[in-house]
């Protein structure tokens, strides 16, 4: 079995919304008071940075799942799968 | 403009993420740069011929050539393949540090803010591995007086946005704030960093695919990625020195997906590769 994938794109216009998201979300993790390491935005990052110890996740998914339940938990709503 | 749902399946609640957490609006929003090549942001984007300049660029010209990139911090020792003019005079780490802090408190005042983010997408630097002055901050602080090697241009950014009660994002491959100096004073300012390098492209399929390979249980032999770009950034990456941070990047992220410790006769003898080509004619 063989999958081929032939992706040709530019790379800032991927880029400037990742950009966008990062800047108004740092500043939202700012405000609502979380300082240090924000693994939460590991969905953005081809390499997560993460506290000591803690487990690196990639896949895009779960990280999405990640990044959306800690929203939720910043509006006081329960996590979801 | 993503939704976000929020109770049970079946409630039909998914309003606008932007609706039900406080972000700041993109119309409130001023940008500045800092760049060792001079061009205004409209001379920057209508050479890259990124974006259509009839379409997209010339009904924004007006904000777009208000925006001027600040003289940088830049050490060609860690980006060997750039060089521009509009770069802050020689000086100590320590005097750099202090001129990109000065700057950002000007910026502040200039454009009336009352909060500001530092995002970093510089090209990549040459490959670090953290040492004994990246290890707390005060170890930081001393090899920022000492004009020490470990030291490169992209921390003094990041020193200098904490220092500043500034969040910084690192968007680039490079070390930057991926050290325990770093997340002690981002600790100690009450400030989130996140990184780093944006995973826009091709990590971006491998992080949707190989969970799909995993998902179904299909063992996987290799795989064999090739990254051909020809714009500034494939330029910089030309160089050994930069392309080895890069690859260390792009490398992790299989093995952490497929856990060959758990699957040995799935994943545990993969060969993994990752190039990168710097071919002009695909800017």
């Amino acid at each position: 079995m063989q999958i081929k994938v032939d992706f040709l794109c530019r790379d800032s216009i991927l880029a400037a919304p990742l950009v966008f998201d990062l800047v108004l979300f740092a500043d939202l993790a700012q405000r609502a008071g979380l300082a240090g390491v924000q693994g939460w935005l590991s969905f953005y990052f081809k390499s997560p940075q993460l506290l000591p110890g803690a487990h690196a996740e990639h896949d895009l998914f779960i990280q999405r799942a990640e990044l959306e339940n800690t929203l939720r938990a910043l509006m006081g709503e329960e996590a979801r799968p | 403009m993503s939704t976000i749902r929020l109770g049970n399946r079946g409630e039909d609640r998914a309003p606008l993420v932007r609706d039900v957490v406080p972000l700041a609006g993109i119309d409130q929003l001023v940008f500045g740069a800092w760049d060792p090549v001079a061009d205004t942001a409209y001379d920057a984007a209508v050479r890259c011929g990124v974006l259509d300049r009839l379409t997209h660029i010339e009904p924004i010209a007006g904000e777009l050539k208000g925006i001027e990139p600040m003289p940088a911090a830049f050490d060609q020792n860690y980006v060997r393949r750039l060089d521009g003019p509009n770069v802050k005079p020689g000086g100590s780490k320590r005097d750099l540090a202090e001129a990109l802090r000065k700057d950002i408190r000007e910026f502040r005042a200039a454009h009336s803010c009352d909060r500001l983010v530092v995002i970093c997408c510089a090209s990549t630097e040459i490959f670090l591995e953290p040492g004994p002055a990246h290890q707390d901050a005060g170890a930081l602080e001393a090899a920022i007086d000492a004009n020490d090697a470990s030291i490169p241009p992209s921390m003094l950014y990041a020193y200098a946005a904490l220092r500043e009660g500034l969040p910084f994002i690192n968007g680039a491959p490079s070390l930057t704030i991926d050290v325990p100096a770093m997340a002690e004073l981002a600790g100690v300012a009450g400030v989130p960093i996140a990184g780093k390098d944006f995973k826009s492209g091709q990590t971006l399929v491998k992080t949707v695919l190989a969970p799909m390979l995993k998902a179904r249980m299909l063992g996987l032999r290799g795989w064999y990625s090739t990254n051909i770009l020809g714009n500034r950034d494939g330029e910089v990456l030309d160089d050994p020195d930069s392309s080895r941070t890069k690859e260390q990047a792009k490398l992790g992220v299989l093995g952490h997906m497929l856990q060959p410790g758990l699957y040995p006769q799935l994943y545990g003898d993969v060969h993994h590769r990752v190039r990168i080509s710097y071919y002009p004619p695909r800017g």
